[in-house]
């Protein structure tokens, strides 16, 4: 018998790793229906890209997987809640970014308290994509630092927007805010991003952070 | 062409990507004379790209999805079908109303098997209300219909008990109680005769060692006075036939001399 669901797992493992609408409306039919092979796929699908989320925002491991197991636990136990004319991963960021603000307000950690000590090296594996200089490593570092220098939802709307590559519509549907709210945070941020890199370089025109960029 | 302000304002709208052509234009058309916007810009957009695609995030541990899934299995519960939802919320009441009629009928005393026929008569016709009691059925019986055939059958109705169920258990009760009363009572009058014949002799014996001492001459020393005697009036003389010739020592610890 030919298994679909193990098709489509293929074809997220060949493709960008994200689930097409359809492919994803049948998962969650099968997950709905108790099916623990289409519950896997959609955690395999899902799990890295929310993790990434929950970790800016938490910025320590074990937490940001203690949250993220927590969030897909109450994604699936709450499957027949969930209205198809979303995506699946809007909702799932929806509930982990709330779980992300719940965790905050129990541990009382602002901003200002973030460690940087651990921010990330340039030892660590980077995408392909990025230049390979020290130059580029530092500079993407001080990027890095001035993002997690941003208020909660300002991160979790600058997050949203460039790496999950969401509109403006979807982030504030995500953080369940309204959308000039969420407007307001993406600009904010913006102003503070250039406000704490403004004098690092002379010319950022000149900068090829990116090997997509230099060609 | 615009100024700096004004590129600087559309910034946002141009990162957002909600800028119109026209106004994308201008824009450029400024960063071209300007380094400095052309500088701030290419910043927001560098800012843009490493959010989107530096991934220097820790991976997460392999076990991940495997964990996931072994807590959904825990936490997914069979559900009850309807047909057993149906047992509880129709069983549940029935059972109930059920317990307390069988409750009823054991309290409630046998009742004599009164004719209905008889006791409305044949009269009636007509539908009457049931008697909801014996008692009302009496009361029925005698006001109304007191034909020779229900009162013979009332008459051959053997004599109900005067008790129910929790009657003839607290009959019993009651009766063991009595029992119990009447042999408390019995001994405590025992006991009292057994007091008073022990006083008896001991007060008895008290005057017959006073006369003793009288005739061999009264002398003063203390130990003769010493009412040892008086403390063996404490039990009966039949349980204590010895003579208290020499006081034990626990008697002597209780001299209060």
């Amino acid at each position: 018998m030919y298994n679909w669901v193990s098709m489509i797992a293929r074809q997220a493992e060949i493709g960008s790793g994200r689930l097409t609408r359809h492919m994803e409306k049948r998962l969650i039919e099968q997950a709905r229906s108790g099916s623990e092979e289409a519950a896997r796929v959609l955690v395999d699908a899902h799990k890295d890209r929310l993790f990434a989320f929950v970790w800016r925002i938490l910025r320590d491991h074990e937490e940001s997987e203690e949250t993220c197991q927590e969030a897909f636990l109450r994604a699936f136990s709450s499957l027949d809640s969930f209205s198809p004319k979303y995506r699946f991963s809007t909702w799932l960021f929806t509930i982990g970014y709330r779980l992300c603000l719940n965790h905050i307000r129990r541990r009382k950690l602002l901003t200002g308290e973030v460690d940087w000590s651990g921010m990330p090296s340039g030892e660590q594996d980077v995408s392909e994509m990025l230049a390979e200089s020290e130059e580029a490593r530092r500079l993407k570092d001080e990027i890095w630092g001035a993002v997690d220098k941003l208020s909660v939802p300002q991160r979790a709307a600058v997050l949203l927007f460039y790496r999950e590559g969401m509109s403006c519509d979807e982030v504030a549907k995500t953080l369940g805010i309204p959308m000039a709210t969420a407007k307001s945070h993406l600009h904010r941020a913006r102003a503070r991003l250039r406000d704490s890199l403004a004098g690092l370089v002379k010319d950022w025109s000149q900068v090829q952070l990116l090997r997509e960029a230099a060609s | 062409m615009i100024t700096c302000q004004d590129a600087r304002q559309l910034f946002d709208r141009y990162l957002d990507g909600e800028l119109s052509p026209a106004l994308q234009t201008e824009l450029h058309a400024h960063q071209l004379s300007c380094p400095m916007c052309q500088s701030e810009l290419a910043m927001l957009e560098a800012c843009g790209d490493v959010v989107a695609l530096d991934r220097c995030e820790p991976s997460l541990s392999e076990s991940f999805t495997d964990r996931v899934l072994l807590a959904r299995r825990s936490q997914l519960v069979p559900r009850p079908r309807r047909w057993g939802r149906m047992v509880l919320l129709v069983g549940s009441p029935m059972a109930a109303a059920a317990s307390i009629l069988l409750a009823f009928m054991l309290i409630v005393p046998s009742t004599p098997q009164v004719n209905r026929t008889a006791v409305l008569g044949p009269r009636d016709g007509g539908i009457v209300a049931a008697p909801t009691s014996v008692q009302e059925a009496m009361k029925l019986t005698r006001a109304e219909d007191r034909s020779e055939q229900a009162e013979r059958e009332l008459a051959d109705t053997p004599p109900m008990p005067a008790v129910g169920f929790m009657e003839a258990l607290l009959a019993r009760v009651v009766e063991q109680s009595q029992d119990g009363v009447e042999g408390v009572r019995g001994s405590v009058a025992e006991l009292e005769l057994l007091l008073r014949q022990s006083v008896l002799a001991a007060s008895e014996q008290l005057v017959a060692q006073g006369e003793s001492t009288r005739g061999k001459g009264a002398t003063n020393d203390a130990p003769a006075d010493r009412p040892i005697p008086d403390l063996e009036f404490l039990g009966p003389p039949g349980l204590n036939p010895e003579p208290a010739s020499e006081p034990t020592p626990h008697l002597l610890l209780l001299d209060p001399l």
